[in-house]
């Protein structure tokens, strides 16, 4: 298909309703061809902001260009966009072919009757929807709906993709599958894409960068490594990782940060309040005595390629990763200590900012 | 045991089709007896000649004029009620302005409350207005009386689309007006056609706004010419029958036809209240 | 780029869309609206104003104070009137609820055929009231020719003419009306006995409860949401009801069918007394205004 991928820039945009703020002027430059994903939890601004782009709402400061472009305040059906919703949106009274049609058939954008079939069964086979055609959309499967929405999508060559928790409503096993085929999809379109989700997992394995987002403000920007190695700051490090980062919080006395259950090294300087991160799979056992962390194992997990266990440790619970075969009980006492002191990131107590 | 509850339950299921349905059967019949047979002792279902002399006698006296006007009259209504019903029905549903709240409870009185208490003055109204005995005063009143029911409808359905369907039609190259015309009203089929269908219901079967609203036979409607009709031929029960039957065709055809939306809407409205 | 400027200023009336939304939702409503407010709000000020006032036959004598209302109550005629708009409504309430109880829930037991019953039982309701009353009245006649009459007489039952007895008249009147419409009622009652789980009767004959006990524990209470709404709609709709008695009885005999929504008609619109018949109306008028608020705090309350 014919590359029309374009570039999606926000300048300082901020859209507020009333006292509220939704979104608080966000800065963003996707070049043509990237996967971008807005992750947050919900109601971090997420949705709102796709909808920006894609011409639903309106912001109420700055600019949005698509393509160099100025969109700010265009109508959807003039931005040339392609969106896949949550629900899928798909028109109930419409069968597949003409779901998939429907915007081949828009006035702007009248196409030949010939070429609309072509390109609809072009989707429809890249998307193994052929045999499914002629169906209504409550004739078809849930992940058949998806596929649905995507081919709508897809079959008129938009600049750029907009897709909005496009997964969520699939049963875990066709939500991997579908993730591959979207990944798939994207490399063989080459297609701008910005997809919101809540779910980290999918925005690690999908994007070449991912927005974390929370409270309406951008929270960091980089890439999945970047950003799972080097958190800018506690929410970024606790919403990335299944489960994410651990935290510990204390005071810096003689080198080392003192917490509750924790006395870990440090290059901080004296007296200075601070929280030491720590991935799961960064921590391991060691000998409760003279270990760093020390705690009470509350759980143990068996996850088949090794054990997680939940540990408490002050008024926290913790997580490590541990490998098979250490027997590890309830109700033990436990220490642990980071892999290597590379592997503990730094912030600040009172910003939660990285140091 | 069991048995014998589904058969009781046919047969008071049998009796109550019969109450229901035995008195137009009867109409009907007496409407193409002759005279002679019409007053026959015992009575006699169905007449040993056919004739529809009964109905050439209302032709004669020019009551299909009235049938002519009690549809004019209620299409347009209906038409005009259904259309102006939806647009607000729709506005209630995805806009947001002032007094909202307070207008959605000015229609919900407005039909709750029956137009019947409000006639008198209507009346007066309509004269000082110089509307009191024209073509456009019926369909008016009509109008007035089927619109809050098709706001009522409309609303309730539109609130049912997800706005999402909206938003991807308007994604996908279409105007908000496009998107409304070819993606939300056409799943809006079944609540448009009950409320069409009540509507003309309600004023295909009128008669007090009517009598009360119009004076020329000219512009009479069906009902009304009917109970003139039985002024004039109190005892021409024949010709009566034949009257009630023309005044009943097209109702119950509509019904007939259009009953499981009619059915459906008021079940689904009373279930959601 | 001066004007991407412009257009960037979301203050600027034109290009706020909430704004343009505002009017748009407004303007989608005022068509429905002027015609709701001119044919249901205004008579309904118009009236109480010309219900001050000595009207007659459309000549206005001028302001007289509550001098209408003042006449219309001190009338017994007035309160004979209202006596029987409750005998009609309460006795049409008292025949139809419990018809249209027995009919849904036949009509859910019959399955198939009981949405077939349902559709029989509702061609009545398609039907004009006044093409009900001819239809009726012909049946009803004494004879010759009468049906009711005839098949009395065949079990040797002496014919009486019911329209125009005065203890049967209003009776009779209830009845042909309560055939045009309890089915309507029906329809309610169907759907809410469809939304009782059919879990609940497995239970109860599980827990040994008999067929009465059941509709009394289960049937009964859950479906009392929809006899609420089937109340209230049928109250306001039997109070209201004159058509049926123009058509059968014209409010004889001897006034025994005279209801207050008769008495409107025959004072407004025969004798042409508009200033008395509005008084008639704005007391109708709060009637129905008083049933509605009943019925609206009962079925909130009931919901809460």
């Amino acid at each position: 298909m014919v590359q029309t991928a374009q570039s999606v820039v926000f300048e300082g945009v901020a859209k507020r309703f009333g006292a509220v703020t939704a979104v608080e002027r966000v800065d963003l430059d996707v070049k043509p061809g990237q996967f971008v994903t807005l992750l947050g939890p919900s109601g971090c601004g997420k949705s709102t902001t796709l909808n920006m782009i894609a011409g639903l709402e309106w912001p109420t400061e700055g600019r949005i260009l698509i393509g160099g472009r100025d969109v700010t305040h265009l109508p959807p059906s003039e931005r040339d966009i392609a969106m896949v919703f949550q629900s899928y949106a798909l028109y109930p009274h419409l069968s597949v072919f003409e779901n998939i049609a429907f915007p081949l058939r828009a006035r702007r954008r009248r196409t030949a009757e010939p070429e609309l079939r072509e390109r609809v069964r072009q989707a429809a086979s890249a998307l193994g929807l052929t045999p499914l055609l002629d169906r209504l959309p409550r004739e078809i499967s849930g992940g058949q709906r998806q596929r649905v929405a995507l081919g709508r999508a897809m079959v008129r060559i938009p600049t750029v993709y907009l897709l909005d928790e496009p997964l969520s409503n699939l049963d875990q096993q066709l939500r991997v599958q579908m993730r591959s085929e979207l990944k798939d999809i994207h490399q063989r379109l080459g297609a701008t894409m910005i997809y919101v989700t809540h779910d980290q997992g999918e925005a690690m394995t999908l994007s070449d960068t991912i927005v974390v987002m929370s409270g309406g403000r951008v929270e960091q920007l980089g890439s999945p490594r970047d950003l799972y190695d080097r958190p800018a700051n506690v929410f970024v490090a606790r919403f990335l990782g299944e489960p994410g980062m651990n935290l510990f919080e204390g005071k810096v006395s003689g080198g080392v940060l003192r917490g509750d259950g924790v006395a870990m090294p440090t290059v901080l300087g004296e007296g200075r309040a601070a929280i030491a991160g720590v991935r799961p799979e960064d921590l391991i056992a060691a000998d409760p005595a003279r270990a760093p962390i020390k705690g009470v194992i509350r759980t143990v997990e068996f996850l088949g390629s090794r054990t997680l266990l939940r540990v408490d440790v002050g008024g926290a619970v913790i997580a490590a990763f541990v490998p098979l075969g250490v027997p590890f009980a309830a109700r033990e006492a436990i220490g642990l200590a980071p892999s290597a002191a590379d592997k503990v990131r730094w912030f600040a107590a009172d910003t939660g900012m990285a140091l | 045991m069991r048995y014998v509850t589904r058969i009781l339950a046919a047969i008071c299921a049998f009796a109550a089709a019969i109450v229901a349905i035995g008195p137009i059967v009867w109409a009907v019949s007496t409407s193409v007896k002759r005279n002679n047979e019409i007053f026959a002792v015992p009575p006699k279902l169905i007449p040993s000649s056919a004739t529809l002399d009964h109905y050439g006698r209302l032709i004669a006296e020019g009551v299909h004029w009235s049938f002519v006007n009690s549809a004019i009259y209620s299409i347009i209504a209906v038409s005009s009620a259904v259309a102006l019903g939806t647009l607000a029905g729709y506005a209630f549903v995805r806009f947001e302005f002032r007094m909202k709240n307070a207008l959605l409870h000015l229609f919900m009185a407005a039909m709750a409350i029956p137009s019947y208490a409000l006639l008198l003055p209507t009346q007066i109204l309509f004269v000082e207005l110089g509307l009191f005995n024209t073509p456009a005063a019926l369909p008016i009143l009509y109008a007035a009386h089927v619109i809050p029911f098709a706001v009522w409808m409309t609303r309730a359905h539109f609130a049912s689309v997800p706005i999402e369907l909206e938003h991807a039609a308007a994604v996908d190259g279409y105007t908000r007006f496009e998107a409304v015309w070819r993606v939300v009203l056409p799943g809006a089929k079944p609540a448009l056609i009950a409320a069409a269908a009540f509507g003309f219901l309600y004023a295909w079967n009128d008669y007090i706004t009517s009598t009360t609203m119009i004076d020329s036979p000219e512009l009479r409607t069906l009902p009304v010419a009917l109970i003139f009709f039985q002024g004039f031929h109190g005892r021409d029960w024949g010709a009566l029958m034949a009257g009630a039957v023309i005044a009943t065709i097209p109702p119950v055809v509509l019904f007939l036809a259009f009953r499981r939306y009619l059915i459906g809407g008021f079940s689904e409205g009373s279930v959601k209240g | 780029m001066n004007a991407q400027t412009t257009r960037q200023r979301p203050a600027a009336g034109e290009s706020d869309p909430a704004a343009a939304a505002r009017r748009a939702g407004l303007a989608l409503v005022v068509p429905a609206l002027g015609v709701v407010v001119a044919v249901n709000v205004l008579p309904a000020f118009f009236g109480f104003y010309s219900s001050l006032r000595a009207i007659f036959f459309f000549g206005d004598d001028g302001f007289i104070g509550w001098r209408n209302y003042a006449e219309l109550f001190a009338d017994p005629a007035t309160w004979a009137a209202i006596r029987r708009s409750m005998i009609f409504t309460f006795g049409s309430l008292g025949l139809a609820v419990p018809l249209a109880t027995l009919a849904a829930m036949g009509i859910r037991k019959l399955g198939a055929w009981g949405r077939l019953l349902l559709t029989v039982l509702l061609v009545p309701w398609a039907m004009s009231p006044i093409v009900v009353a001819l239809l009726w009245k012909w049946i009803l006649l004494p004879s010759p020719g009468g049906l009711l009459a005839s098949i009395l007489a065949h079990f040797g039952i002496e014919p009486i003419n019911l329209l125009s007895h005065p203890d049967f008249a209003m009776p009779t009147v209830i009845a042909v009306g309560v055939w045009r419409t309890f089915a309507f009622a029906a329809i309610i009652l169907t759907a809410g006995l469809g939304q009782i789980p059919a879990d609940l009767y497995r239970a109860a004959s599980v827990d040994g409860l008999t067929a009465i006990e059941r509709f009394r524990r289960i049937t009964f209470p859950l479906l009392s949401p929809s006899l609420l709404i089937v109340l209230s709609v049928l109250t306001i709709s039997y109070f209201n009801e004159v058509q049926i008695i123009i058509g059968l009885t014209a409010g004889g005999p001897i006034h025994s069918t005279t209801t207050l929504g008769y008495q409107l008609f025959e004072v407004g619109f025969v004798e042409l007394n508009q200033g008395k018949g509005n008084a008639i109306a704005i007391v109708m008028f709060l009637i129905n205004l008083f049933l509605i608020v009943g019925y609206v705090r009962l079925l909130g309350g009931g919901r809460k």
